[in-house]
């Protein structure tokens, strides 16, 4: 019994540090190259212990300008989230609450909107934004980030507009309120939480996002993630200034993250995991 | 309630919503049934693409990476991430809180930054795989630059940034579980194997199916990791079928051969989520 036990012991123990030497070991790496030496970065094999520096950070930002690109992710992620919420959340309430017909195939036309592949969004897109002059523009770049921000604005707060009792708006309905009062005054103060942590997730995929940033922008709307790898060329890859950018790109999604960490599965199950 | 002007509520998000998937989808329908041109032009081909893609081998070629990387990330991804959630959910040990901290982290790295890091992992003279492997005495692998490790090295990535998600999962699942039955299951004197085969796992069915469903579209989406650590190669070893569809239109420029190949795949992840919704019975509705 007391073997057994001990061997129970040491199996969490073990478990414990493969998971941590698998998922931590990468985060750690990554740091270490962003505040390495130059010369340090292409040791063989390599250092873990030197006298850290924020040289590859002052480059990017006085030398390579990344404050731009970062302006540029700043504004269209913004801009992507309050159109997201502005838009969907009457429209939310009118899907949780209203009373009208074909109300389920509406709201599951939200949800398949996470169904899409991107290339089925950007090839239309691409080619309206050129007749109509939106390719790299923050304007441009926040109606393509709506394809996916919007639809996901609308199903998650339509959950959490679902989740509330029914009986204060009830109430307040009866002593007269009209319903766009019973909504603005008491239905959303209500979800403030589910607010915040919406907004927060559709500003950090609009953050995270790639795929529609290189194709669309190319100088003036470009993004964070599309000017961090143009420190990789052909001819090398600056590993120290690279991995710098991937903590500039990460850092404020991490602190978000542990802000929303109760919200952050159903966010990413579109509400299917509370 | 009802709402005699409800319209007014919804007419902004469907304006939206059209301007932003039916017009896309539509454009794409037709735009599938031509060839385009750079300078205008185009000409109507009817079907012409659909038939060239679906008989094309490069084509045939990413949809078996693409079942290749799919298999491979969610079997492993579900068995790592039970274990991981089992582990979480057990007697609280010294570090705990801080792995869950830790877990919730790779799951919101954009997927060009995980792309960045494993790719700099995987570099075949300076990178921690190789340096790893030469502590415990073996001579470095080419990661990237070889067709079939370089597919492993896409998809250890994947299992890094997802094995997290899954785990968390499996742990809110393993939470719903009344605390009346673990203490029933332990009076009856069932081991720890026992214990989760016979009480856990069932619980894990529902929680998981989710997992998978969210796995399945995200990889069917895949473009970003593949772009960023090996661009599609050695050769077309890691072209994915969102990779693929992503060079045809964008890289060549053949864009009515690639509204056809983005028609197809969109098929493709419906047909998939709909057998996946049907079975697991997740997201009642969703399925019709």
């Amino acid at each position: 019994m007391r073997t057994a036990r001990i061997g129970a012991w040491a199996g969490k123990y073990l478990a414990a540090f493969l998971a941590l030497f698998f998922f931590g070991l990468p985060l750690l790496w990554v740091v270490l190259t962003a505040l390495k030496p130059t010369p340090l970065i292409t040791t063989k094999p390599p250092v873990w212990f030197f006298t850290p520096t924020l040289d590859h950070f002052k480059t990017i930002f006085l030398d390579k300008n990344i404050h731009i690109p970062l302006f540029n992710s700043f504004m269209i992620s913004l801009g992507t989230t309050v159109l997201s919420l502005a838009v969907g959340a009457p429209a939310a309430y009118a899907l949780a609450r209203f009373r009208m017909k074909k109300k389920q195939q509406l709201a599951f036309w939200f949800l398949t909107a996470r169904m899409t592949p991107p290339v089925v969004a950007a090839i239309p897109l691409y080619l309206t934004f050129r007749f109509l002059h939106l390719l790299d523009t923050h304007f441009g770049m926040i109606l393509v980030y709506l394809t996916f921000s919007f639809p996901f604005a609308v199903w998650m707060l339509r959950g959490f507009f679902e989740d509330l009792p029914l009986e204060v708006e009830e109430a307040a309905l009866i002593d007269g309120c009209s319903p766009f009062r019973t909504f603005r005054t008491i239905a959303l103060p209500l979800i403030a939480p589910g607010l915040a942590a919406t907004a927060i997730l559709c500003f950090i995929f609009a953050w995270n996002e790639f795929l529609f940033a290189i194709i669309f922008t190319g100088y003036s709307a470009k993004t964070l993630p599309v000017a961090a790898l143009s420190f990789m060329t052909d001819r090398m890859v600056l590993w120290g200034e690279l991995s710098a950018s991937a903590i500039v790109i990460f850092l404020p999604v991490a602190i978000f993250a542990v802000v929303v960490r109760k919200y952050l599965l159903k966010g990413l199950t579109m509400g299917s995991i509370k | 309630m009802r709402v005699k002007r409800w319209y007014l509520y919804l007419a902004p998000a469907i304006l939206v919503m059209v301007a932003l998937t039916i017009y896309p989808f539509v454009y794409n329908i037709v735009l599938s049934t031509q060839t385009w041109r750079m300078r205008g032009g185009n000409t109507f081909v009817g079907l012409n693409n659909y038939v060239k893609l679906l008989t094309s081998s490069d084509f045939h070629h990413a949809l078996l990476i693409t079942a290749i990387y799919l298999v491979a990330i969610i079997s492993i991804e579900v068995i790592l991430g039970i274990l991981l959630a089992f582990l979480l959910d057990s007697r609280k040990f010294f570090g705990q809180g801080a792995m869950k901290a830790l877990m919730l982290l790779p799951m919101v790295m954009a997927p060009v930054v995980v792309g960045l890091i494993w790719r700099w992992i995987f570099n075949a003279e300076w990178g921690l795989a190789n340096a790893l492997l030469q502590y415990i005495g073996q001579d470095g692998l080419p990661w990237l630059t070889t067709p079939k490790l370089a597919l492993v090295s896409v998809i250890i990535a994947d299992i890094w940034q997802w094995t997290p998600f899954i785990g968390l999962i499996a742990l809110a699942g393993l939470q719903s579980i009344p605390p009346q039955l673990r203490e029933a299951s332990r009076v009856d004197g069932a081991n720890w194997f026992q214990h989760q085969i016979h009480i856990s796992l069932p619980f894990l069915r529902s929680v998981l199916w989710v997992g998978l469903l969210f796995r399945l579209l995200d990889a069917l989406r895949l473009v970003d990791n593949v772009f960023v650590m090996t661009y599609g190669g050695p050769g077309n070893a890691t072209t994915v079928l969102g990779f693929a569809a992503y060079v045809k239109a964008f890289k060549m420029w053949q864009l009515g051969y690639a509204a056809a190949f983005g028609i197809v795949l969109l098929f493709v992840t419906i047909f998939l989520a709909r057998i996946v919704l049907k079975r697991s019975k997740i997201m009642e509705g969703a399925a019709s």
